[in-house]
């Protein structure tokens, strides 16, 4: 009886070292796990692979094992991040404005409170597209041609309760905008739509359009100032129009991981984010590129989610 | 053009260059043969390494993967009636019956060899024809694509012409189960049972994974058979059937090849669809149709052929116009997009030399798969000699890690094992499982084009109808659908009329003798799984609420025409139910079924590998039934069994297995 209690007692205190004493080492001292919320080979995947590639320039005793979590827009994988180990070894990958719409308008498992951001990686901004032989030459014709003839313009989204959604709520808002609006299931779909003539314009992501470049007209791009990738298309501001909307790529830990371990992933990131082979990788696979802290992303999204509870909350 | 054809060609002769070839098809072969791990994932998981070659290499062995993976699905629905990949549901129906009739040889060197058919003429459009078929391809938009599916789901109609109704009602039955998840027009929740990760639906592979394989396994556990079946092997297989395939069936095979093509470079539509509908066309001109589903040729080459011409034809709007045919395409895409490659018409002349490797590489990888699915088809039909229970338990640890790996989801297990059951019992009282995974793979594509035409339709005075008319290619597809449900009356009348020229008394050769109790069950199981649904229609509004509605009310209405039909029928048998079916050892079927579940149960506490390792074992023991001592064979079928898959998953494809508490 006794022999075996001391049988157990060492197993437990086996066991006790082994999970308590790497615990005390510093950060990093083992694989990180990525979490991608969509699936393997899609955009998401592919930005966070290159940043990977710097990862291991910059740290390379620790790999990164990626963890594929699709499902419901990305609200699978987000709430996965949320409630995976406080340790600081998950990371996650992150879509604004999806994560914000859909702790609003679902029973999602996750509130924007429920992580600490490391940085945002890309401002990917929406433009307004028609197809090469279009009519439309710039953004104010197609908005014109809306009004003059309601319902006959028809417009592809990628959504619902998706960022472009959320641009063209804005549209409403503030033109009115009265057109036929078709919801396409990816950008893939709403591309080809586009092509074929099933639709007459679309909003689209400037990194989702640039694959048809030869095929497109960007007419404008909703953002604050012009996209080194196409610096020829005006903004909408410099139309006249006062709307901006993008798509943003982060990278979260769930809230609440040791602050050295949360210090070093900002640093890293950092590190990656402003060198220079980094950006031209990103740049060769049509990524638009751009640094946000931490802090003053979770600011920015703060106040998103307010206008997203305006627009979407009350449905 | 001609200017890039040299260097394309040295490109290839370089001996990475096959060696990449050759290891993408011998990687996807397997792959693809694995139910569970399908072409998409394959080529997903291999991007990262093409991050490391030059953009050509890369392309090169991500094509290599996809067509070895699309003909691997054929060997395992052959040899195991199981799918591999979703474009190989088709397959089953005829080579799985070969199989059992002890031609398993020429089943896999039928596919093997119509795969790579299909796949040259598929490239060979590509070649010539990308430029104008691209433009065709992108006039499918909403209207066109719901057409085209309910023409592929109007083939239920040709494929159970014995039994409409069943075939009706599992297809409709599919297709309300593909409803749980997130409502396409609102994104609000449906049928999720207020549980929450149901909002992510049930996935199409591992409702398959259930519907075939692990149902597959309950018969088979349950069958008194001790190996999976008899294996006469054919003298001089390969000519034998070369010499068939090419004779007799050219013109099924081209045909095929042809409409896989074209239903590949569709952005919206797939393998899935184009083996299923060229399945259907081979059976609707051939003379004698009932012979398909019996195990013959033509039934495995149209459906191999026209899955593995997709390949091809996904590529066409994909290099032309940046738009993918396919899931796959889609991620091939993304790799090319990375590498910074443009693509566009442009690709054949500005990147012509990669353009021209890469298309002539599909020629090359396509030949080059006869002799490296040669080497595999003799390793495969080993497995014809592994005793039945053995081969059963290790399919079951197959099917929950390929369930998982899908989305790395312990929810997905739990669906393949109910879906298991389900099938199990919907075989038994006769429902098809083959229209029900049709109708969860044609059910979402449906409602979404359809949510598309009601949107569009707001621009066309709010009428739907206006829509259709407005497009030729829907108008087509319109009389296309209408005749092809209408063929099992055409094909009754024909028959009718060459009977009474024959002198014979017409023979009713639609009907199938059935005893009233399966009846009488199915009608009951409908109308079970539509008061389910039924408790929770009133959450939901709109869109997403009418076509549920609607897909409730019509499998109601088929449940009770069943249940009144089984009882008709009793009264007219009064009393003798004769049955000719196998018998069945429910005590073993329930073991399994028990182990199964219990098995998924330990999985999150134990961990993937400790709870395999006594699944494996623990049921080899108490399943054993060749009279030796089971446990040395038990020992082995674990030791094999968890190392295959920790090789497979954990070292090649670095795809993790489920953690659990006590052990990861």
């Amino acid at each position: 009886m006794r022999q075996r209690f001391f049988t157990m007692f060492a197993i437990t205190a086996a066991l006790f070292v082994a999970v308590v004493l790497p615990a005390q080492a510093a950060y990093p001292e083992k694989p990180v796990n990525m979490i991608i919320a969509f699936t393997a080979g899609g955009s998401s995947d592919v930005q966070a692979r290159i940043m990977e590639k710097y990862w291991n320039k910059y740290i390379p005793q620790q790999k990164w094992v990626f963890v594929y979590k699709p499902g419901a827009g990305g609200a699978i994988g987000f709430g996965e991040i949320a409630m995976s180990k406080k340790d600081g070894y998950t990371i996650g990958g992150i879509n604004i404005p999806h994560i914000i719409i859909q702790a609003v308008t679902q029973k999602a498992q996750f509130k924007l409170g429920d992580f600490d951001y490391i940085c945002q990686v890309v401002n990917d901004p929406q433009c307004v597209v028609v197809r090469k032989d279009s009519k439309f030459k710039s953004a104010r014709e197609v908005f014109d041609y809306s009004k003059a003839n309601p319902g006959k313009l028809k417009i592809g989204l990628v959504g619902p309760n998706s960022g472009h959604h959320m641009m063209y709520l804005d549209l409403k808002k503030q033109l009115g905008f009265p057109v036929t609006e078709v919801f396409y299931k990816g950008t893939a779909d709403q591309n080809a739509a586009l092509l074929g003539g099933e639709i007459d314009a679309m909003l689209g992501n400037l990194n989702d359009v640039m694959r048809s470049l030869e095929e497109m007209n960007i007419l404008a791009l909703a953002a604050e100032k012009r996209n080194d990738f196409l610096p020829n298309v005006p903004t909408l501001k410099e139309e006249g129009y006062d709307i901006f909307s993008n798509i943003r790529r982060a990278f979260v830990v769930p809230k609440g991981i040791p602050a050295d371990a949360l210090a070093f992933l900002r640093e890293t990131f950092k590190k990656i984010c402003l060198d220079p082979d980094y950006l031209k990788d990103m740049k060769q696979a049509g990524q638009p590129a751009e640094y946000l802290d931490g802090v003053a992303l979770f600011k920015h999204m703060q106040s998103l989610d307010a206008d997203i509870k305006a627009a979407f909350g009350k449905k | 053009m001609n200017e890039f054809f040299i260097p394309a060609l040295t490109n290839l002769c370089d001996p990475v260059s096959i060696l990449l070839m050759v290891g993408g098809l011998a990687g996807g072969i397997v792959i693809g043969a694995l139910p569970g791990l399908t072409a998409t994932m394959g080529v997903a998981l291999m991007v990262p390494v093409t991050f490391a070659m030059d953009a050509t290499s890369g392309l090169v062995m991500l094509g290599a993967i996809y067509v070895g993976a699309i003909y691997g699905g054929s060997n395992s629905a052959c040899l195991i009636c199981t799918p591999g990949t979703p474009s190989s549901v088709a397959t089953t129906f005829d080579g799985w019956p070969m199989c059992q009739a002890g031609r398993a040889d020429r089943a896999l060197i039928t596919s093997l060899l119509s795969s790579s058919f299909g796949g040259f003429i598929g490239t060979a459009f590509l070649l010539f024809l990308a430029a104008p078929l691209a433009r065709f391809a992108i006039k499918f938009g909403g209207p066109e694509n719901f057409w085209l599916c309910l023409f592929g789901l109007s083939s239920i109609a040709v494929m159970s012409s014995g039994n409409i109704i069943k075939g009706l009602v599992s297809g409709g039955l599919g297709m309300l189960v593909a409803t749980i998840g997130l409502d396409p027009h609102g994104a609000t929740p449906r049928f999720t049972f207020d549980y929450y990760p149901l909002i992510q639906g049930v996935e199409v592979i591992p409702a398959m994974i259930g519907l075939f394989s692990i149902s597959q396994v309950l018969y088979l556990i349950g069958s008194y058979k001790p190996f999976l079946a008899q294996y006469n092997p054919t003298l001089g297989v390969f000519g034998v059937v070369a010499r068939e395939l090419f004779g007799k069936c050219k013109t099924v095979l081209l045909r095929s090849s042809i409409i896989g093509t074209l239903v590949g470079m569709l952005p919206g539509a797939g393998g899935e669809i184009a083996s299923i509908i060229a399945y259907n066309e081979s059976k609707r001109w051939d003379k004698r149709p009932d012979r398909y589903g019996t195990g013959i040729v033509e039934g495995v080459a149209s459906s191999e052929s026209a899955n593995n011409a997709v390949i091809g034809g996904s590529f066409i709007p994909m290099l032309t116009l940046g738009i993918p045919g396919s899931a796959v395409a889609a991620v091939i895409l993304g790799a090319l997009l990375a590498k910074g490659i443009q693509p566009g018409f442009k690709v054949f002349t500005v990147t012509g030399e990669l353009a021209y490797t890469f298309i002539f590489s599909q020629f090359v990888v396509n030949l080059l798969m006869i002799p490296v699915g040669l080497l595999l088809v003799k390793v495969l039909v080993r497995l014809l000699r592994v005793r039945l229970t053995f081969v059963a338990i290790g399919i079951v640890l197959l099917s929950v890690i390929g369930a998982y790996a899908i989305r790395n989801s312990m929810l997905d297990v739990w669906i393949a094992l109910i879906f298991g059951i389900l099938g199990y019992f919907c075989n038994r009282v006769k429902l098809d499982t083959g229209a029900m995974a049709l109708g969860i793979i044609l059910g979402p594509m449906i409602e979404e084009n359809f949510g598309k035409c009601v949107s569009l339709s707001k621009a066309s005075r709010d009428s739907v109808i206006q829509v259709f008319l407005d497009s030729p290619i829907t108008l087509i597809l319109i009389c296309l659908t209408l005749l092809s449900l209408c063929t099992p009356f055409i094909m009754h009348l024909w028959h009718q009329r060459a009977a009474a020229e024959a002198g014979l008394s017409a023979q009713p050769v639609l009907t199938v003798p059935e005893d009233w109790l399966k009846d009488v069950m199915s009608g009951f199981f409908v109308l079970l799984i539509s008061v389910v649904f039924f408790t929770q229609i009133f959450e939901l509004e709109d869109v997403g609420r009418s076509y549920a509605l609607l897909l409730l009310a019509f499998i109601t209405l088929m449940g009770l025409y069943l249940c009144f039909q089984g009882v008709l029928k009793r009264r007219r048998l009064a009393g003798g139910v004769s049955s000719d079916e196998e018998p069945v050892n429910m005590r073993r079927v329930a073991v399994i079924v028990v182990a199964s579940v219990a098995y998924a149960a330990f999985i999150p506490i134990l961990g993937f590998y400790p709870s395999s390792s006594f699944f494996l074992c623990l049921s080899a023991i108490i399943l054993n039934n060749s009279g030796g001592s089971p446990y040395v064979a038990a020992c082995l079928l674990t030791l094999i069994m968890c190392l295959a898959v920790w090789l497979v998953f954990a070292m090649l494809l670095g795809v993790p297995t489920p953690e659990g508490i006590l052990f990861q």
